[in-house]
Parts: structure tokens; sequence; C-alpha cells
């Protein structure tokens, strides 16, 4: 009898034991639930990284805005730092780049050793040079010096001084040979202000696939615009195309341009309204046109780019600028790129590419499609 | 489940409901601001409910904005190619007057997006 009741309290308790191990544990997964919940709907966008962030800053003597997916200040001040470096390299006015350098011994035959970046995208200037018929030439800086627009004294050259600098230019005198690079001119110019955007973009893109392959966003190097992976909503990326004849901020169109993740796009466009000084009711803008010294004079007043290539894509704004509606458009085929050209009887000239991604806003302009 | 249990799932969801809601609001569309950057830097920020007019001083020179109505505008500014002031009037999220000599640049935040993820120019 005493084993019996023995026996029955031990199980009474085992079992009283049992149950409170089991509310024990259903209080743990109802918490945890409840906390995984909670975890959920406020840790959403930290673990999915979706979140908005932009960022104005200023490196190379422009202005960088970025808006990304993902990335953070961290990220912004890294990609500022990629801009600077660059800055470091390809800059002519900052004494000891190897720009400067090359400048410096232009005429002397001095080898002057180049990083192998810079050496390729030299190469890349005098292909587009070649291809262009010339219309783009990095070494048009002893012209640019004289008109100095965008500078603090910007005027009309004269014709004497104008000829004398027009003797020094010529990309046909930069002999690039490996890393090795001679200026074969006195006192020559070599002014990477044409592509140097462009390059801007596709080193953010080095970093960006090395260091933050995850994020996605647009990165715009002084309206060099470089798209980047998939934007979280699934949405194209819009990128606004500037009014060439009204002000800051006024859009004429648009590209809206969907990439998925890994995958790039640049946009980059040129006009006769960034830069110019007006005298005598004529605006002289900017873009020269290395054939004439002066300002670039054709039917176009905005050549928009668009290319996987960021480089490519501030190279051929500048050339088919200069080139003019018929040859500019060769010469973007020529490399493959997609071009809108807007004229200056406000008609919108364009590839069939381009048709893709254009949406016209501004009803002033007329588009008129051209077979490439 | 003992009534206990249920008095502490409630108030975890409860919590959970009041967090939600606290990081939406911080999401939420707020009064647009203009926001000045001075060498990439913020240096002042205003509502733009707030009619004003503002002096911007930095190493370079100075610059003047104004908010009425709603939008910012440059005003007048001594840097030597005075793009910054013909440099159209903002009012939408992302857009900017950007006075380069200066290193200035007055952006929008918040408020209704003008729909643009970049520009190019």
């Amino acid at each position: 009898m005493l084993l019996q009741k023995l026996w029955q309290e031990l199980s009474l308790n085992r079992k009283k034991r049992r149950m409170k191990k089991k509310m024990f544990y259903n209080r743990v997964s109802v918490l945890s639930l409840c906390l995984i919940v909670l975890t959920a709907l406020t840790g959403c966008d930290y673990m999915k990284n979706t979140s908005n962030y932009q960022n104005t800053g200023f490196a190379m003597g422009t202005v960088i805005a970025q808006n990304m997916y993902g990335g953070g200040e961290e990220t912004a001040e890294q990609i500022l730092g990629v801009v600077n470096k660059l800055e470091k390299t390809i800059s002519w006015r900052i004494d000891g780049t190897e720009v400067f350098l090359i400048n410096q011994n232009a005429g002397t035959e001095e080898p002057i050793v180049v990083n192998e970046k810079l050496a390729e995208w030299l190469h890349a200037c005098k292909d587009v040079y070649e291809k262009s018929d010339g219309a783009l030439d990095v070494t048009v800086g002893p012209v640019a010096r004289l008109w100095d627009i965008g500078g603090e004294n910007p005027r009309i050259p004269d014709e004497q001084e104008l000829k004398e600098a027009f003797g020094k230019i010529g990309a046909d005198n930069l002999q690039v040979d490996g890393n090795e690079v001679i200026f074969d001119v006195e006192d020559g110019g070599l002014d990477l202000g044409a592509v140097g955007k462009g390059i801007a973009c596709d080193e953010i893109l080095s970093f960006l696939k090395e260091n933050a392959p995850d994020i996605s966003g647009t990165f715009s190097v002084g309206g060099s615009v470089l798209i980047y992976g998939e934007k979280p909503t699934g949405q194209p990326w819009r990128v606004g195309i500037r009014n060439p004849l009204g002000e800051e901020g006024e859009y004429m169109g648009a590209v809206n341009i969907a990439q998925k993740q890994g995958e790039q796009m640049c946009v980059s466009t040129s006009g006769d309204y960034e830069k110019y000084f007006e005298q005598d009711g004529v605006r002289y803008h900017h873009i020269l046109d290395p054939k004439t010294g002066a300002p670039a004079r054709s039917d176009l007043i905005s050549v928009t780019i668009i290319s996987e290539s960021g480089f490519l894509s501030d190279a051929l704004s500048t050339a088919c600028f200069v080139a003019g509606r018929e040859k500019g458009l060769e010469i973007a085929d020529v490399f493959g790129a997609e071009v809108i050209m807007i004229t200056r009887d406000k008609e919108v000239v364009m590839t069939d590419g381009s048709e893709e991604y254009f949406e016209l806003l501004d009803k002033e302009f007329e588009v008129k499609n051209e077979e490439k | 489940m003992k009534k206990n249990d249920v008095i502490l799932v409630i108030g975890v969801l409860i919590l959970a409901a009041a967090a939600f809601l606290w990081t939406s609001f911080l999401k939420s569309e707020d009064g647009a601001k203009a926001v000045v950057y001075i060498n990439g830097e913020v240096s002042a920020s205003y509502d733009l409910i707030q009619d004003g007019e503002y002096k911007i001083e930095t190493e370079e020179g100075s610059n003047y904005f104004g908010i009425k109505e709603g939008k910012a505008d440059m005003t007048e500014a001594d840097c030597p190619d005075g793009l910054c002031v013909k440099q159209k009037s903002v009012s939408k999220n992302g857009e900017t007057i950007v006075c380069l000599p200066h290193k200035v640049v007055i952006e929008i935040e918040g408020g209704s997006s003008a729909g643009m993820d970049a520009i190019t120019r």
C-alpha cells in the first residue's frame, strides 16, 4: 500500500513537472513568435536594405549626387573618395598628377610612365579621336585656356594667339606605347575634361562591383549618370534630360532605364547651356570644335548618349555634339551607343535603341525618328 | 493558455504595433525642407512653409536665397558666373540649386517628388 501511494505521488509529481515544462515551453514559443513578428515589422528595412539614402557632395570640381538603396553615409563617403583619387591622376591643374607631368614634359621626347588605367584611357581617347574624325580631341588644352570658358576671365581670343595655340593641338601628338606616354609637341596641353566625368562613373562602378555589389542606385558626376543595379521597387530608373532652352531644373524628357542587379548603364549629355559667356548677343559655349578652335556650331544644342561604358557616354556626347546630326549618328553607331539629339529647331532625333527608353515631357519638342 | 499568457501575447503585439507605427511615421512625408550644404556639409535647414530670406556665407563668397510660397530660389550671389541665380526655384524632393564656385547646394528634402532619380546635363 505504501509503495502504491509512493508510486502514485511520484507519478503525479512527474505529471505536474511535465505540465509545468509544457507550459513553460508554450510561453517561450509564444514569446519568441511575438518577438519575431516585432523584429520583422520594424527591422524589415534594415534586413532587406531597401531604404533610400541620398547625398550631395563635391569632388573633382563638380557636384556628385548620389541616390542609393542599401547604402548609407559610409558608402557615399567612399565614393567621394574614389572620385577624389581619380582627380589625383587625371587633373591637368594639380601639380604632380600624371597628366600634369605629361604636359610638363611635352615636346621633350621624354617618355612618362603612367599607371595602366590612365594608359587605357588615353588609348580610348585616341580611338574616339580617330573614329570621330577629330571631333573629340583631348589635347585641345592650349586653345581652351585662351577662351577660359567657365573660368575667371572668359574672352574671345585674337587671331594671332589662336593661330599659335592651334599649332599645339592634335591628338596625333599623343603617343601611347604600353605604359609609356610621349607627348610630342611643345607646350602641349592634355585636358581630360571632356571625358573625366565618364571615367569617374566607370571608377565608381568598379568600386561598387567589388565592395557593394548588393546596393543599387544612381550616381551623378557633374551630370554624367551611372545607373547601377535594380531599383527595389522594380521600376526603371528615371533620368531627366535637361531642357537645353530652359532653366536648370526643367526637363524636356526622361529616359527610363531598368537594370538587373549587377548591370549598369551610363547616361551623359553635352549641351551649349552648361558653361558659356555671352557677348554682343552671341553665346560662346565650352564645347570647342578642335578643327576651328572655336565653340562648335552645328544643328545640335544637346546630345545625350546611353552606353554601358561611362567613358564612352561622356566622350561620345562631346564628339557627336561637335560632329553634328548626321555624322553624330554615324559615330554613335560605330561604338554601338544609343543617342538622343536635340536640334536648334526643337526636334528630337534618336536611335532605335533610345526610343525604348525615351519619354517626352515637354511638347514644345518634336520627336523625329531616325533609322540607325 | 492561461490568462497571464494571453496578457503577455497581447502586450507584445501592442508593442509590435507601436514600433511599426513609429518607424512608418519616421519615413512618412514630412514637410519639405530646404537644406543648405556648404562643401558637402549641412549648414542649415529651413521649412518651406516658412517664408524668409537667408544669407549663406562661404570662404569663397556669399549667396542669398529666399523661400516664398513653398519654393526656394537663389536671389543673389557674388560668384563669377552667377549661374546659380539663373536656376529656377525648387520645391520638390531632390531638386537642387547649385553654386559651384562657392560649393553651395540647396536641396529640397521631403515633400513630393518630381519623379526623377537623377538628371543628366
